[in-house]
Order: structure tokens, then C-alpha cells, then sequence
């Protein structure tokens, strides 16, 4: 067989021919695995590749580095690095099945590995995977996906996930996401696929989830409603309020309750919804827009704008009037066709849903959950991040950019004495973007990311060897930008340096012991090196601080907005970003104070507050930070002395 | 037995094939590769091969290769032929040896020797500039007894001494002299075109004798080869082996492999000598003729450059007589379109295709832009098909020639 030939030549092959005979055993592989059958041989032969090298020189190689949220990301980048992670996973299986013995992995680890690789990409896990816009995938490598993951999640019983998928679930809800899908594929899965007992502590959790989620089907609920009076109703809808305060998530039953009741029993929407004081404050004032919104513009596809809805009204939007003028102009909107487009391939059913509808739900959940967007599979956390800080900040700015963004598919923002335009140069908005995001961030991000992109490069000619994010951060994200601006690198020289003043004009600007008991007014742009859990720098990151403060444990915390987070990261050093637990806000990140501080590169700061504040850090608090950043992304970098 | 072959330039598949077959040997290429070499503990010698003449110092090559005890040289590319000529002469006391280099090397020249000695060749003639070009064409469209108003005769432009088709240009009217054909071709040789279908063979000669023939079918020229050929070419192969012979006996060479080109005429049974190198051809051709004929190509074509083998040595290196090749093992070389490209593809129906066995493409490492190719170069990687009807092969290989690899 010509793969076993080509193993054979690749162990055989001469250090220095090694690149070609992995490229032909590779070809053999994807060959192999476009059935089950071929999966089976490729897997028997695991041991003799991991035996032969295969992976030595790769990313591949170590594989405590390896990140199980990232394997769908590889498994859909295409050839030849689908096949590559195809095999690092079936390498894992071996492991855990015992017919692999490296020395320095256990089966319990691989079984681990695997669960969270299960975990971290189940919606692929179990589901074909949806085609979004343009960029759709070649049908053989997502053949390839499927036969691995019916490969893998055969070895490992879906019983022995339970608690995986539990911690999970709680997790991602503490951290109150726009986009549920996958939380609700999870539950999908959970409700129709495994047997779960009453009397066990996890699957009671998991069966209430289940609960929230699937109490009634719509259909259901139709014939029911009926015949209900008022009592039933009422009580539903408090039993589904306290489910979305408690989940976020919101049942498909709820929206249909929330319609009926919208035209039957307005009075019951503050329940349903799980007000607060604030917030029937405000649906008493604007009653009438309220019921609208609920029957016009919220649909299936858009059914966790109730959520962002109740939000919304509890923070009291709508009785500020550029953010009500802003949201009634975004109503009537005439959507471009193009935007239209986009906003469709954001749909997860085939149920038809105007782009308005959809836009004005998407709106509502940004408005409403600022710290819930995310980045999806799209390296744009800088436009991630200025949704989520004009969401808070600049309500009535943000929905004036997306009315622009849809009417016209083009933006217009000024950086110096230029205007920059998104759509100027002819090339398609929206080529090669994954569209598995909200829908506010599906219309506005392409833009934004263009523009950033433009401004960026404006900059590095406009000033170059300095940090181009000194003149573009305020210009992209606005006022809110204070204009002391501080970086670790020396673009001129390439090396690290002031690295200890850096950190003390960190300490004295944001951390309340220092810079006299204050709390931020706005968020903070922050660019951090990313580490993986072996403390090896893997790129640049863009979050916002929030908040700084101390923790009931007493300890001081940094509370973060961070686009790509899903969940609790490890980014090494027993440096782990929890989501829930710690005091964070739905949708916060946090670490300890200096943990965070040791993966900042840059941050601005307000020079006329410091004072002679810097001087008064301890010396010892800022060695703790710096000897952290030596030992992680400082190893990649020179340091001037 | 050769003591130690010197090969002259860096070839990773070649120092496989010795290093499998325990020959000594030692690399003679340039400086940057020694580090590498140690590393992979690649007996080296680091020397400017660059182009021969007569500043070039073979002696003292020679000298640098005593420790080795080197007594046979062996050119792998277009560029090392005549510095492999000069070492030769040395070892075998010959300087004719160096003469012969020379004709693989001088396009004029070889066309004339073959003039001589009778092969077939078209009208040719070495130009210095645009004029003699023109000049070339009323002569050729004369003796061709153009009337007013028809199209002009065809001919080829080439280099002097390029490898394969770097430089080639196929001129079809007299607009094309001047469109085509830039300053910094001169000098080059003018031919008329030949007829013909065009193929080529690996002949593998010791003592001056053809010990085995190969026979390469060209689907496109540069993109696409398979061997053995087609029945129709194979049918030829009688006639063929003469003119190589014939070919070989006229140049004098006595040692090493032949890869002439020649141009069929299937019905009237003559060939037609394009030109002939006697280095490694390009499109993989030894791989594929190692993997049709079950024999290491590569370490045959360095063993025939051995005088001292007695023909039972060298048979052990050749395919023996009864050899039927049981499949064509054919390829496409890939280059991306032009324009710009970012990811590797490899297209469904090719999955499912049983002719195909493998590929070695390399991905692109970010967003690239192609522009154009020259020769054989930079194709990024190829594709390999096997299988028993030749005429399905053929399809195959112009198929995929135009496939999408890249986007």
C-alpha cells in the first residue's frame, strides 16, 4: 500500500529530505481518510508515525502546547493542515486507547485532551457543519471532520462528558455570550441523546438546562396557550423570566410566549422578562415601542434579542433620546443588498426573517450585553472591542455607524486630515469573513477591521518606528482614548525597553493602592502577547481593562473585556483567565493584577493624573511582573539593558 | 570500480540514491551549502561552480578533490557539464572529454556536429541581433517558396546554452521578432521548425554503447511527461535506439546518460534531432523512470559515468533486457495561476481518481503573488498518476495540467 510505502520512505529519508516524503506520506493521508475504513488503517499505523518523526519540527510536536479550542480552526484551514491535525488527534486517541506509550503523556491526559476537543468544537463534534457566505470549505475536508469526529467521539462515551460539558455550560453562561449557538447545541445534544438520571447531582444540573430550553416546543405551546387563563400564563412567564435572568438564553417557547403575551396580556412583558425596578420603570415609559419591537422584529433567528431587550430596558436606553431617535431611524432602514446578504448567512434556519428584523434584534443584544460580542473565527478583536466599548459608551454612535454600514455597505472615518472609507477600494466587503457572529458585529465588522487596517498603515508611514496604535487607537475608537501612550518595544532598536517604568506607570495610572483609590471612567485598550499554557508567545491581542479591584478573596483583580474568550484560557505560568467566580460581570474576564500586567505590551494612560505617582511603586511589585515577562514572551525578545 | 564520484552540484535525490547504494561519493557545490552538508554528514567540497571559461581553474578543483581519491566526475545540472568535461579529461587523460562537454553546452555548435554527422536538423544558424533574425526569415521563407501574402515560416529561438526551455521562443511571423524577442537574448541560435511529435529519451551509455533506453512521451512540453510511453512511440523504439546510437557515435560520448529531444514523424518513420543535454532532465523524468522500470534511475545515471565497470557491474544498475514495465507512471508539474494565491486546494475529482498516487505540493506560507515562469523552475511540487492505459494517462495529465491547485 502506497501509504505504508510512503511511511516507510519518510522513516527511511535522509534529515534533509524529510520535508518532501512528509509532503507525499501527507498526500497519502488525505487520500486515506475520506472513509472510515482509511481512518482505521491511518490509526493503526499511529504509532509507527509518531515513532518515525512525523511531527518533529511542528507545531505539532509538543503536544501539551496544543489548544483543544483550536482544532476546529485547523481542521477547516485547509490542506495540508487539516491532515496534520487530523493525525495529532488520532494520535491522542492511540494514547488514550493505549496502543501509543510516549513517556511524557498518559492516557488520563489524552482522554482529557480529547474530551475538551470535544467540548471546545461540539458543535462540529456532533453537527455538519454550516456553510456560511462565500467562504464555504471543500466538501472533502469537511468529510474529513465529520469521520474524525464520529471516529473519535465512538472511542469516548458520551456519558463520560457529562461533567465536561456541565463545567462547560455553566461557564460560557456565566459569561452571557450574544451567540448561543453552540451552548445550545450542547443542550441539544444533552436533551436528546443521553440518558440522564434525576437522582445525580451533575444531570440534575444538566436537566435543567434541558428545562430551560426545551420545556415546551413551540408547537406545543401553541396548542396550549389557548387554553390557558390568565394564572398559567402569568406563571410561565415568571418561571421563564427567572430561566433567562438565570441562563441568558432564550427558549424558543419564550419568544412565542413573549409575542402571545404581547398581544394578549401586555402587562405580564415585565415578568417574562425578568425586570428590575429600572427596567419597568423604563417599559412603563415606552410601552408602545416595546410591544413593537417584540412583534415586529423579533424572530426565531433573532430570539436572543428578549434577552438583549431586557437588558436594554434596564439600562434605561430608551429614555436617552439621540439612542432613541438613532434606534427608530435604524427601524425604518432600507438595507443594502449586499448587507442583506451577509445578515442572512447569520441565520441558523431557513426560517425567513428580513435583514431589518435581524439587524434591529442584533442591535438590541449588543445593546444590551456590551461585553458579549466576540471575534468569532475572524482576527478582528480591535473591532470587537470598539463594539463593546461604544456599546456602553456611545449607544447612539453605534447604532448610527450600523444604520451607515447597512444603508450604504460603506463607513467613513477621519484619522488626520484624511477620510478613510471602507469600501473604496473596489474590493468586496465581507471576502473571506467567517459570518458565524452576531449580527450587529456581521455588518459593521468588515468595515471596521478595513478601516483599522487603512489607519494602520497610514500610521506606520506617518510615523514610523513608533507604535502605529498611538495616533490610530483614538482615532478608530474615539475620545474615550486617553493620550499618554506607552509600548515595552522599540521598533527603532527592536528590542524591549523601559520595560520597569512601563510597569510602574501601569501600577500608578490603574491600580487603586497607587494611583489614589480611583476607579477607570472608561475602558482601557490594551495590546497583550498572547502565551499558550506552555508560556510560549503565540501572537498580539487586543482586550479592554474594565475595572480593577479587589476581590472578595482580597486579593486584587484586573477585570477584562476580551473578545476572543469563550471561557477560562490558560495562558501559562499558572496564569488562568477566569470568567465567573472571581467578581468578574457577565461577560468579564479577570486575573490577578500583576498576572495580567506581565502580558501587557501597550496601554494608553492620563499622563496629567501621574503625578509623582510612578516613583512610589515598590520595587519588589514591579520585579514579581517583570520576572514573569522574562520568563514567558521576553524570551523571544532582546532586552536593552 | 570508481574509487569516488565527484558530483557536481547540490541534488538531495541523488545523495539519497548513493547514500542507499553505499557508493562513495563527495558533493562539489557552492560554499553556503557546507554547513548544511556537515550537519547531515554529506562529504563536501564548497567551490564556485559558476560559468565555465577559461579563467575557470579545474586543476585546482581536481586538487581539492584528491583527499577524496575522486576519480570519476558526474555534472547533475545544465550549469556543471563542462567543469564535469575538464575533471574527466584529467582522470581519463583525454582532453577531447573537455571538447565534448562543450557541445552539450554550445546549441550552435552541437547542431552543426550533428549537421555533420548526419541527423536530421532544421536550417539553422547562430544570430548577434534582431537584423540577422530578420534576415534569417527571408532566407527561410525563400528556400520554403513563400508567395506574397502567405504566413511566414515558423522558427524557434534559443539561448546558447540555457537548460530545457529557459529562453525558448517559438516565433511565427515576423511581428514576433520584433515582439518577442528582447536584446538580451543574443546570441542565440535561429532553427526553422521541425515536424513532428516531440519526445525525448534517457539513453544510458558506457563504453559508448546505448546499455538502456528510455522513453519519455511528453503530453505538455514542461508540464507533463510519462514513461514508458504510449504504444505508438514504444511501436518506434527499434528506430529510435538506432538514431540515439547513431547520435551517440557522432558526438564521441562514451560515458554518462544522453537526453535528446527528438521530433517524429510517424509516417514516414524519420526523426527529426532537436537537441540533446547529458545531465539530470528536468519533470522528475529519472523518478518516474525508476518507478516504470524498477530500477534506481538516479544512482544509474551516476554509475554509467564509471569507465572502470565491466558490463555484469553495471547491469546490476540497469533494468535487465526482459524488463516489460507493467504500468505508465506519469506527472503534472504545478505552478499556480498567476496572480495572487494563499491556500492549497487539492480538487475532489483527483481523490477519486485511482490513477492518482500522490502529490508533493508545498503550501503557500501566506498570500502570495505568481507572476511568470521560466523553464522548468518554480513549479510548486507535482502530481503523480499510475496506470495502465496510456491514453487515459494522456487525459489525465492535460486535465490536470489545468486544475486549480491554488487559490
Amino acid at each position: 500500500m502506497r501509504f505504508l510505502d510512503a511511511l516507510q520512505e519518510f522513516r527511511k529519508a535522509l534529515p534533509i529530505a524529510k520535508n518532501d516524503k512528509r509532503r507525499k506520506l501527507v498526500s497519502q493521508v488525505d487520500l486515506l481518510t475520506n472513509d472510515e475504513d482509511g481512518i482505521q488503517i491511518v490509526y493503526d499505523c499511529i504509532p509507527d508515525l509518531v515513532d518515525s518523526g512525523f511531527f518533529k519540527g511542528s507545531v505539532w510536536e509538543h503536544p501539551k502546547g496544543l489548544v483543544p479550542s483550536l482544532v476546529r480552526g485547523t481542521l477547516l484551514a485547509g490542506y495540508p493542515h487539516n491532515i496534520y491535525e487530523l493525525l495529532s488527534e488520532l494520535r491522542f486517541v492511540a494514547v488514550y486507547e493505549k496502543k501509543l506509550v510516549p513517556s511524557h503523556l498518559s492516557p488520563a491526559w489524552a482522554e482529557e485532551f480529547l474530551k475538551d476537543v470535544i467540548v471546545h468544537n461540539f458543535d462540529i463534534a456532533y453537527f455538519e457543519i454550516k456553510q456560511t457566505g462565500e467562504n464555504r470549505y471543500d466538501s472533502t475536508e469537511l468529510k474529513k471532520v465529520r469521520l474524525l469526529f464520529d471516529f473519535i467521539v465512538d472511542k469516548i462515551p458520551v456519558q463520560a462528558l457529562k461533567t465536561n460539558l456541565l463545567k462547560e455550560l455553566e461557564t460560557a453562561i456565566a459569561h452571557r455570550p450574544i451567540v448561543t449557538n453552540r451552548l445550545e447545541a450542547i443542550i441539544d445534544t444533552i436533551h436528546f441523546q443521553f440518558e440522564l438520571n434525576k437522582e445525580d447531582e451533575v444531570d440534575q444540573r444538566l436537566l435543567y438546562f434541558c428545562e430551560v430550553l426545551y420545556r415546551y416546543s413551540p408547537e406545543q405551546l401553541k396548542s396550549l396557550l389557548p387554553k390557558w387563563g390568565r394564572r398559567k400564563v402569568n406563571s410561565e412567564c415568571q418561571l421563564a423570566g427567572e430561566n433567562l435572568k438565570a441562563t441568558g438564553m432564550v427558549a424558543p417557547y419564550t419568544m412565542h410566549l413573549l409575542k402571545y403575551i404581547a398581544q394578549h396580556y401586555p402587562d405580564l412583558i415585565p415578568a417574562c422578562l425578568a425586570l428590575n425596578s429600572h427596567g419597568m420603570a423604563e417599559f412603563d415609559r415606552h410601552k408602545d415601542l416595546v410591544i413593537n419591537i417584540i412583534e415586529e422584529f423579533i424572530v426565531l433567528d433573532n430570539k436572543q434579542a428578549v434577552y438583549g431587550l431586557s437588558r436594554v430596558l434596564e439600562r434605561n436606553l430608551f429614555s436617552k433620546k439621540s439612542t432613541l431617535h438613532a434606534l427608530h431611524r435604524l427601524m425604518s432602514v432600507r438595507i443594502h443588498p449586499m448587507v442583506a446578504r451577509h445578515l442572512n448567512y447569520g441565520q441558523d434556519t431557513e426560517i425567513p426573517a428580513t435583514p431589518r428584523q435581524l439587524l434591529v434584534g442584533g442591535t438590541l443584544s449588543l445593546l444590551g450585553q456590551p461585553l458579549g460580542v466576540r471575534q468569532g473565527n475572524n482576527p478582528t478583536c480591535q473591532s470587537a472591542r470598539a463594539l463593546s466599548m461604544w456599546s456602553r459608551h456611545a449607544p447612539a454612535k453605534l447604532i448610527n455607524l450600523i444604520i451607515d454600514a447597512a444603508s450604504s455597505n460603506n463607513m467613513i472615518f477621519r484619522y488626520g486630515n484624511r477620510l478613510i472609507e471602507s469600501n473604496s477600494e473596489g474590493k468586496e466587503i465581507g471576502e473571506n469573513f467567517d459570518f458565524n457572529l452576531d449580527y450587529t458585529s456581521i455588518v459593521l465588522v468588515p468595515h471596521l477591521d478595513r478601516i483599522y487596517a487603512e489607519m494602520m498603515r497610514l500610521a506606520s508611514i506617518a510615523h514610523p518606528g513608533e507604535d502605529p496604535h498611538i495616533s490610530v487607537n483614538p482615532a478608530f475608537y474615539g475620545h474615550w482614548i486617553q493620550t499618554g501612550f506607552l509600548s515595552v518595544y522599540n521598533q527603532v532598536l527592536a528590542k524591549i525597553e523601559k520595560y520597569d517604568a512601563f510597569v510602574a506607570t501601569f501600577y500608578a495610572s490603574f491600580h487603586p493602592e497607587f494611583n489614589g483609590g480611583h476607579s477607570l471612567v472608561y475602558p482601557v485598550p490594551l495590546g497583550i502577547f498572547i502565551t499558550d499554557s506552555s508560556a510560549f508567545m503565540r501572537g498580539f491581542h487586543a482586550i479592554s481593562l474594565t475595572r480593577v479591584r479587589k476581590a472578595d478573596s482580597g486579593e486584587w483583580r484586573a477585570y477584562f473585556f476580551n473578545p476572543n474568550s469563550e471561557g477560562p484560557q490558560n495562558w501559562g505560568q499558572e496564569i488562568r483567565p477566569s470568567v465567573n467566580g472571581n467578581g468578574e460581570q457577565q461577560g468579564e474576564s479577570s486575573l490577578p493584577f500583576y498576572q495580567l500586567l506581565s502580558r501587557v505590551y501597550a496601554f494608553h494612560y492620563n499622563r496629567l493624573r501621574l503625578g509623582d505617582k510612578v516613583g512610589k511603586i515598590p520595587e519588589s511589585t514591579i520585579r514579581r511582573v517583570k520576572r514573569l515577562a522574562l520568563d514567558s514572551w521576553g524570551k523571544q525578545y532582546q532586552w536593552s539593558t | 570500480m570508481a574509487k569516488c564520484f565527484a558530483l557536481l552540484g547540490w541534488s538531495l535525490p541523488v545523495i539519497e540514491s548513493m547514500q542507499k547504494a553505499k557508493q562513495p561519493f563527495v558533493v562539489v557545490s557552492f560554499p553556503e551549502f557546507e554547513t548544511y552538508a556537515k550537519e547531515n554528514n554529506i562529504p563536501f567540497v564548497g567551490f564556485k561552480l559558476d560559468e565555465f571559461g577559461s579563467h575557470s581553474n579545474s586543476r585546482g578543483l581536481a586538487e581539492l578533490l584528491k583527499p577524496f581519491n575522486v576519480d570519476v566526475a558526474v555534472p547533475l545540472f545544465e550549469e556543471t557539464v563542462e567543469w564535469a568535461g575538464a575533471l574527466n579529461s584529467i582522470y581519463r587523460d583525454d582532453p577531447r572529454v573537455l571538447n565534448r562537454a562543450f557541445l552539450f553546452r554550445n546549441k550552435a555548435m552541437m547542431k552543426r556536429k550533428a549537421l555533420i554527422g548526419g541527423l536530421k536538423v532544421g536550417l539553422f544558424e547562430e544570430v548577434y541581433n534582431k537584423e540577422q533574425v530578420h534576415k534569417f526569415l527571408d532566407r527561410l521563407n525563400e528556400a520554403e517558396l513563400q508567395l506574397d501574402g502567405e504566413q511566414d515560416s515558423w522558427f524557434h529561438l534559443k539561448p546558447l546554452n540555457a537548460a530545457g526551455t529557459v529562453g525558448h521562443r517559438f516565433i511565427k511571423s515576423r511581428d514576433d521578432i520584433d515582439n518577442k524577442v528582447r536584446t538580451t537574448d543574443f546570441p542565440c541560435i535561429v532553427e526553422s521548425h521541425l515536424t513532428g511529435r516531440e519526445f525525448s529519451c534517457e539513453a544510458f551509455i558506457h563504453k559508448g554503447k546505448v546499455k538502456f533506453l528510455n522513453i519519455t512521451e511528453y503530453v505538455k512540453l514542461g508540464y507533463s511527461n510519462f514513461i514508458p510511453a504510449g504504444p505508438e512511440l514504444e511501436a518506434k523504439r527499434d528506430l529510435i535506439h538506432q538514431e540515439v546510437q547513431k547520435m551517440v557515435d557522432i558526438f564521441g560520448f562514451e560515458y554518462g546518460m544522453v537526453h535528446p529531444e527528438f521530433f517524429i514523424n510517424e509516417e514516414t518513420n524519420t526523426l527529426n534531432f532537436g537537441e540533446v543535454a547529458c545531465r539530470i532532465p528536468g519533470g522528475h523524468i529519472l523518478e518516474l523512470a525508476s518507478e516504470a522500470y524498477d530500477f534506481d534511475a538516479l544512482l544509474a545515471f551516476v554509475m554509467c559515468h564509471d569507465p572502470s565497470l565491466t558490463d555484469e557491474e553495471l547491469a546490476q544498475f540497469l533494468p535487465s533486457k526482459e524488463f516489460e514495465p507493467e504500468k505508465h507512471f506519469g506527472n503534472v508539474m504545478v505552478f499556480p495561476q498567476r496572480g495572487q494565491i494563499s491556500r492549497l486546494v487539492i480538487p475532489e475529482e483527483l481523490q477519486e481518481e485511482p490513477y492518482y498516487l500522490d502529490n508533493n505540493l508545498i503550501e503557500p506560507l501566506q498570500p502570495m503573488k505568481i507572476g511568470n515562469r521560466e523553464g522548468f523552475g518554480n513549479h510548486f511540487g507535482t502530481v503523480n498518476f499510475a496506470g495502465e492505459d496510456a491514453g487515459r494517462m494522456r487525459e489525465l495529465l492535460l486535465h490536470y495540467e489545468d486544475a486549480q491547485f491554488y487559490v
